[in-house]
């Protein structure tokens, strides 16, 4: 009889562990899903960022000298018209979008590269919602484009990051895990 | 009496082991029909995005600049547009559409075909698109609502959003195919992916 009891014991462990893994392995290939999408609008903000121009002073004229770039602490929205773009962008109805057409407001109101310098976005998509975009420009080397530089250069990094509560625990923070990308855009 | 208790006992616990056993099996199939499903969707997305991107941003390359736009025509499903995609100093045409002409072949009621041609060499790729929608862009990001797009030259971004689902069910929703599938879950796979592409040739 208690053969018998241990018996079924190993097997409902084995049953229980079994199923605790394919449950982690369902878990992860429907994850993926969420990084596919994850990806894509990282790389929609990258490809807006390639739509500007490469500094405010290069808007309307072309420069000589890396000294006329703006200065790398001053970064960011450098105009009232990006300074409309809320901290936390969402899609909008706002002129000139509609009901119909929303939009994000930095893709209009934004003129160059690092006025996406500590800009932020909220994304829901069709099958997951509470993507959160997190950028950063900063100048980089243009012989070693993983350096960051503190010095003008002919070269800005944007580095995007995107958290979503569809993503697995990270196992270093405990909170959600966070998928980057960068981007070099050169003069 | 004892011997009686025995046996009823034993093929208590047999049972109960044998259904934990045929549930398990169950378990084990659909999770790995799902997982299969689920990568193939992936795999597809991210292959069929791939091609589409790298063609899209290629909009244009090349072309004379009498040409008013790269976009020769585009609505709502169709682009057809001029780029030198091979880097050989002629210009091709590249056409994107969808029709559910031969979607009937796949078991999924709701997937398009999805047709890649360029200088009239056709593609057919049935691999469950359920929602291929362009959107055009001018500009100052306003969206173009006419369709098909009367004045293409002035389209400078194009959203596109892709749906797809596995061509097949996870499992069959035949009878004799529920025993492997526990769940019943006779669903489809999905995927989604969004994304807004500025060809520089367009700028």
């Amino acid at each position: 009889m208690i053969l018998t009891i241990g018996a079924v014991l190993l097997f409902g462990a084995f049953l229980s562990l079994s199923n605790r893994l394919m449950i982690g392995n369902n878990q992860i290939a429907s994850q993926n899903e969420y990084y596919i999408a994850g990806i894509s609008l990282a790389q929609s903000i990258i490809d807006e960022g390639k739509t500007k121009a490469f500094d405010q002073k290069t808007v309307s004229a072309s420069i000589s000298s890396r000294s006329s770039l703006t200065s790398p602490d001053s970064m960011g929205r450098d105009g009232i018209s990006e300074q409309a773009v809320p901290t936390i962008d969402t899609l909008t109805a706002a002129s000139p979008y509609s009901s119909a057409n929303k939009g994000f407001l930095s893709s209009i109101k934004f003129n160059d590269i690092d006025d996406y310098n500590l800009y932020s976005r909220v994304v829901n998509t069709q099958r997951a919602e509470g993507y959160k975009l997190k950028v950063t420009v900063g100048y980089t080397s243009e012989t070693s484009p993983d350096s960051t530089s503190g010095t003008r250069t002919y070269a800005k990094k944007m580095i995007v990051k995107v958290t979503s509560p569809y993503f697995p625990k990270s196992s270093s923070s405990g909170g959600g895990d966070t998928l980057t990308l960068s981007y070099v855009y050169t003069y | 009496m004892n011997d009686l208790q025995d046996i009823v006992g034993s093929i208590a616990v047999g049972g109960m082991v044998l259904l934990m056993l045929v549930i398990f099996n169950g378990n084990v199939m659909e999770s790995a029909g799902m997982q299969t499903f689920k990568t193939t969707v992936q795999g597809n997305l991210t292959t069929v995005t791939n091609v589409i991107e790298t063609d899209f941003r290629k909009m244009g390359y090349r072309l004379p600049s009498s040409l008013d736009s790269a976009i020769v025509y585009a609505d709502s499903n169709r682009i057809k547009f001029k780029t030198d995609i091979d880097n050989n100093g002629t210009v091709d045409t590249v056409q994107y559409y969808i029709d559910t002409i031969k979607a009937s072949l796949t078991p999924n009621p709701r997937d398009f075909v999805l047709h890649r041609i360029q200088n009239n060499q056709g593609q057919s790729m049935m691999i469950g698109i359920t929602r291929f929608k362009l959107q055009y862009f001018d500009a100052s990001d306003s969206l173009l609502t006419s369709n098909p797009v009367t004045a293409t030259g002035r389209i400078k971004s194009i959203k596109l959003s892709i749906n797809m689902e596995s061509t097949d069910r996870i499992l069959d929703n035949r009878r004799g195919g529920q025993l492997g599938n526990p769940m019943n879950d006779t669903s489809y796979v999905g995927a989604y992916w969004e994304r807004t592409i500025k060809p520089k040739n367009l700028r």
